[in-house]
């Protein structure tokens, strides 16, 4: 399956690769399917790519290295929701805001993407009773090798 | 919109499966109880908004923007 994107870049993706959001993100609640493209000159963000129309490219990446033990509480209801036993077995992403500079990059630690790898099913989950921030600073060095 | 006039203790059902309960009053504050079904998700509406926000705000960002900020976190590891 091949999707162009909104800068003309082609990315060709399997069907096993998409991963289905039964609500949507928040924003962007038409939004059912998505693909995460991994390319090397963005690393350590990946691209979580909505390939259902009009398209959104978002950049993610896992929040692990710059937070240690973050998330520090989660919602034992919503981990049995996407069919899993803990979130370790989960993939977890943060959606960055990365400013037209490059410099100053926020991730957001309120909503992290959660995705069942087995199951291919994921969600955007506020951590409502939390102290985590839409736009956190994303530290430069990562707290963890 | 639908407005109601309520008193603690007293409840509004919400299709067959969503029950919203005022549990007590105090000052300008109103402690709601919510039952809904597991696959309903309930949020403080700023909360909701904020995440809208924070979502729309980081979608499409130009590549160099995205590649310039991955050399700098990569550079600093």
């Amino acid at each position: 399956m091949k999707l162009t994107t909104e800068q003309g870049q082609e990315i060709e993706f399997r069907e096993q690769d998409i991963i289905t959001f039964h609500d949507g993100i928040f924003g962007f609640s038409y939004l059912k399917r998505f693909v995460l493209v991994r390319e090397e000159e963005i690393e350590p963000f990946i691209w979580l790519l909505g390939i259902d129309e009009p398209y959104c490219a978002l950049p993610v990446l896992n929040p692990r290295p710059y937070f240690a033990d973050y998330p520090s509480s989660f919602d034992p209801t919503t981990i049995a929701r996407l069919g899993l036993d803990s979130l370790d077995e989960a993939l977890l992403l943060v959606v960055a805001l990365v400013p037209p500079a490059g410099l100053g990059i926020t991730v957001n630690l309120l909503a992290p993407i959660v995705i069942n790898h087995h199951t291919m099913i994921g969600a955007q989950i506020i951590l409502s009773n939390s102290h985590y921030q839409a736009k956190e600073p994303l530290p430069l060095a990562a707290t963890m090798p | 919109m639908l407005i109601l006039t309520r008193k603690a203790g007293e409840k509004i059902i919400i299709g067959h499966e969503i029950e919203i309960e005022v549990i007590s009053l105090s000052g300008d504050q109103v402690r709601l109880g919510i039952k809904a079904p597991r696959e309903v998700s309930v949020y403080r509406s700023e909360l909701y908004e904020a995440v809208q926000a924070a979502n729309r705000a980081a979608a499409q960002p130009t590549r160099e923007a995205l590649g310039k900020a991955a050399k700098e976190l990569r550079k600093k590891q």
